[in-house]
């Protein structure tokens, strides 16, 4: 920081740098006629890796940039953040800062059964960025040694152990955490991994006495105290202040931020989770957010009360999209593209890309079966979110739980040339149900309004006023089954423009026009056998603004939907889908 | 401001560090200053993962506080298949317990005694020739050699060292059966395409020391993980061979040692790499890594569906450009060698080091 000049009084200005694993954004927010609003953005490569090996070397790039696009002077001549605002004007008055480039933790998973703590650990593992790379329970079938040699190979920087109401099981988890002692014993000096144990309260002393020698031994509350009772908060926290302290402050050049700041750096996906939330708490309504990431695939449910993060480092548009091949059929994947692709081809692509993630489609194949893999990982993580938080089963999947907006990013998505193509991922993907909106950051900037939310509120709110988001549309999408062209809903629109009245067959998804930014009162009726949230055949009179999309989007596909076995005729469906989607 | 892109390595007359590093502690055979031969261990260490693991006190009923007053042997000693570890003397005769294996007394936790077998050494090989110039801590050396270095964009995880073999004389050429009834027993074979496993296979079967293609099929790399045949691609998966200046530059080497760099960590950013090593030429320094894009840059083009496309940089655009499917991105005017001129994605651009 320079000390130069004096500063002045004055409303304040704000920097939020976005460090994810790809590309590093930042975003300078300002006053302007009396309401902050986003002055200018910057995206440029992370510098996290080879040649340059410091993440601050990235944003100053992007500052540089910024202070291109608006003659604003924000770095002095060693490259150090002007702060604060002085008075010829250069410089900024807060710096900010979120992340996703770090590496996820390597996580030694330790328990009793799959069914019990594993699933708990598991779900607490999910708020950070993390990899799974091994597990050691009851149905593990190898022998003592090999135990041992699994532990030293996964090489842990965390060792998570559950397992054993309170009261309970006491042997069986012990002989488990002796080989982890035993491996942490062969490891020796030059990796110590951290531990945590959130299993049998009775077992406290026992697992420090036979792991303190080896590893800092951290208690939190047992995860399942009960078979019918789960605690996550407390295993939670740990974890969070763990990846925090070990995986983000240890980035390189991270400390160069941090002299920036006043606050520390946020994982990107919890400054996301922050945004929802403070939607979700706005507008009074439940908030799902979805964040299709180069490195991960993060969920947020939210609602007025809290935000749930759901992080999927297994998953990921860049690197581990590779992971795919052997998480699902390639046929899952193939099926949403709606040209002719070979199972061969397809895999080839996926692979490619996970070598060079960057990369952007550059024909109409490779988008097509950049947009099918996007729609299959945000399903991947749905799934996984879905069953973690126990979402309503419609038919045999489960969907998420009614919410009022949908908010999306990453940059498959804020990159598709067409708002009915990103609509359609979307609704591919998660199937959703009832009447909500979709919002896109097609900027990045989410997680840095994020970051700022709970300490300039205001700045946030006037930002997100200014319409920084890109608001694509409504949609409704009831649930039921029909039969195929038969009556599913009338629908009439009535605006200053125009006034509509038709009706949806069961099978198909329109847009139904209403001027983007422009409001029109909408009448839905549905038939007998679908309900759009308020009971079967209960109709719904509102108004509602139109997107980018074009209008009103009505998806009668039912839910779940399935797609035709046929070949050719699954993808004359998908290309009439997208058709009709404007995509 | 000058603005770096993602640049990759393919140059010759270099200056190049390679840490060799253990996964675990352990001991540093060479000094620093010793001239290194790619087969000549530098580091070793104690497999990890093989202990002799007995349950002590089940077997002389104790309990685990006990056992210490019953021990024979102390913690680090050596012990023979046979040695008495452990005995407590009751009324009839003595319980006790007994290693299975030559080893070391390696620790006892909780009432079970671990012996590591001694027979069980991890050696870690130079892989390169070169100088010794530091040591890591106890896990391993650096090593400084010269020559050509390839920065690849996949690997299998596997190293090998062997003579280099160029089995087809153009870039775009596809391995087949016929190039393996050539003498390629211990070499290193690089090739513009490989596409068919069976062949990988063969290739295994027959001794081949390593694979170095421009682009395979996805299958091929994922089965490729499972065999110690190290397989290394230097452009892409999909097909479309093997970039020109990489192929020109093992073709230049055909017949020297090549170490193949295949075990490394993608998600740190690290790429596999090939090195030929070659007498320095006074005066070579290390590559300089941090390329801006400009007018006359070599880059490669990636994202297409065929890989291996390497040009020049003709005209960089100020504005965003709009691409053929619709998205509007920031990019560049690339001459390819036959003259035509391409609008690139900055994106879909690696730029040559």
């Amino acid at each position: 920081m320079t000390t130069e000049a004096p500063q002045v009084e004055r409303y304040e200005s704000f920097l939020v740098a976005d460090c994810g694993s790809t590309h590093t954004t930042v975003v300078l927010f300002d006053m302007v006629a009396g309401a902050y609003r986003l002055i200018a953005r910057a995206a440029v490569p992370t510098t996290i890796h080879a040649p340059w090996f410091d993440v601050a070397q990235g944003v100053q790039q992007a500052i540089g940039r910024i202070s291109e696009i608006t003659g604003r002077r924000l770095l002095n001549e060693q490259g150090r953040l002007i702060r604060p605002v002085r008075t010829d004007g250069t410089g900024v008055d807060h710096f900010a800062a979120v992340a996703s480039a770090a590496q996820p933790l390597d996580v030694l998973l330790v328990g009793l059964f799959d069914e019990v703590s594993i699933t708990s650990a598991r779900k607490a593992l999910r708020s950070i960025y993390h990899h799974e790379k091994d597990r050691l329970t009851l149905s593990d079938q190898r022998r003592p040694h090999e135990q041992v040699g699994a532990v030293v190979q996964s090489q842990p920087e965390l060792i998570l152990i559950s397992g054993g109401t309170d009261g309970g099981a006491e042997d069986r988890l012990l002989q488990i955490v002796e080989s982890v002692g035993l491996g942490m014993s062969v490891m020796g000096d030059s990796q110590v991994p951290e531990v945590i144990f959130a299993g049998n309260i009775r077992l406290r002393e026992r697992v420090q006495g036979m792991l303190s020698a080896y590893a800092n031994v951290q208690m939190a509350n047992n995860l399942r105290p009960t078979l019918e009772t789960e605690q996550l908060d407390d295993t939670v926290r740990l974890i969070t202040n763990l990846y925090e302290e070990l995986k983000i402050n240890e980035l390189p050049g991270a400390q160069e931020l941090r002299d920036w700041s006043n606050h520390p750096i946020l994982p990107t996906a919890h400054a996301f989770g922050d945004i929802a939330h403070y939607f979700a708490a706005l507008q009074k309504q439940s908030v799902l957010g979805v964040d299709l990431g180069s490195n991960s695939v993060s969920l947020v449910m939210a609602d007025p009360e809290h935000a749930q993060v759901s992080i999927h480092s297994e998953l990921g548009t860049g690197q581990p999209v590779a992971n795919l091949l052997d998480m699902v059929s390639i046929d899952e994947i193939r099926q949403w593209v709606p040209v002719e692709v070979s199972a061969a081809e397809t895999a080839d692509y996926i692979f490619n890309k996970s070598l060079h993630p960057f990369t952007l489609a550059t024909d109409e194949k490779m988008l097509q079966m950049e947009q099918a893999v996007a729609r299959t990982l945000i399903h991947c993580a749905a799934a996984a979110a879905g069953s973690d938080a126990r979402w309503p089963f419609v038919g045999e999947q489960r969907t998420p739980p009614p919410f009022g907006l949908l908010l999306a990013r990453g940059s498959t998505l804020a990159n598709a040339p067409r708002p009915g193509q990103i609509v359609l991922m979307l609704l591919d993907a998660l199937q959703p149900t009832g009447i909500f909106s979709i919002a896109l950051d097609r900027y990045g900037v989410l997680p840095a309004l994020g970051a700022l939310a709970s300490h300039q509120p205001l700045a946030v709110i006037q930002t997100l006023e200014a319409g920084v988001l890109s608001d694509l549309g409504w949609v409704i999408a009831p649930t039921g089954k029909g039969q195929l062209g038969k009556k599913a809903m009338e629908i009439s629109i009535e605006s200053d423009r125009v006034s509509f009245e038709g009706e949806i067959e069961f099978g198909k998804i329109e847009i139904f026009p209403i001027a983007p930014g422009k409001s029109a009162k909408v009448t839905v009726k549905p038939t007998g056998r679908f309900d759009i949230g308020f009971g079967p055949g209960q109709g719904k009179k509102m108004t509602l603004t139109g997107g980018l999309v074009g209008g009103l989007v009505v998806d009668a596909r039912g839910r779940p939907f399935t797609l035709p076995r046929d070949v050719a005729d699954r993808r004359s469906l998908m290309r009439k889908w997208l058709w009709d989607m404007g995509g | 401001m000058k603005e770096f892109y993602r640049s990759v390595v393919i140059q010759e007359h270099t200056k190049i560090r390679r840490p060799r590093v253990l996964p675990k502690g352990g001991e540093t055979v060479v000094r620093v200053g010793q001239e290194v031969s790619p087969i000549q261990v530098v580091a070793r260490t104690t497999m990890a993962t093989d202990f002799a693991i007995m349950s002590a006190v089940e077997k002389l009923g104790i309990s685990p506080d006990e056992l210490g007053e019953h021990l024979r042997v102390e913690k680090g000693a050596s012990v023979e298949a046979g040695t008495v570890l452990a005995s407590r003397k009751r009324l009839l005769g003595e319980r006790q317990v007994v290693s299975p294996v030559d080893g070391i007394f390696f620790d006892v936790v909780n009432g079970r005694i671990a012996i590591q077998p001694t027979s069980d050494w991890l050696e870690l090989r130079a892989l390169v020739a070169g100088r010794v110039v530091s040591y890591v801590s106890n896990r391993g050396v650096i090593i400084e050699t010269s020559g050509t270095l390839i920065q690849a964009a996949w690997g299998s995880g596997r190293e090998g060292v062997g003579q280099l073999k160029i089995v087809a004389n153009v870039p775009s050429a596809v391995l087949s059966p016929e190039h393996l009834n050539l003498d390629v027993t211990g070499q290193v074979l690089a090739i513009g395409t490989l596409n068919d496993l069976e062949l990988f296979h063969r290739a295994e079967d027959l001794g081949v020391r390593g694979l170095i293609v421009g682009s395979t099929t996805a299958e091929l790399c994922r089965a490729s993980q499972a065999s110690p045949l190290p397989l290394i691609v230097t452009d892409g998966v999909g097909g479309g061979g093997m970039s020109a200046p990489i192929f020109q530059l093992l073709q230049q080497a055909d017949g020297r040692s090549v170490s193949l760099f295949g075990d490394y960590n993608a998600e740190a950013g690290q790429r596999p790499e090939i090195i030929l090593p070659q007498a320095a030429a006074l005066g070579v320094d290390a590559v300089t890594l941090k390329k801006t894009l400009e007018p006359g840059q070599r880059v490669r083009i990636l994202g297409k569906t065929k890989t291996a496309q390497v040009g020049t940089v003709k005209h960089i655009y100020n504005r965003l450009q709009l691409t053929a499917v619709g998205m509007k991105v920031p990019g560049v005017d690339v001459e390819l060698p036959d003259g035509q001129t391409m609008f690139v994605p900055t994106a879909n651009l690696d730029v040559i080091a």
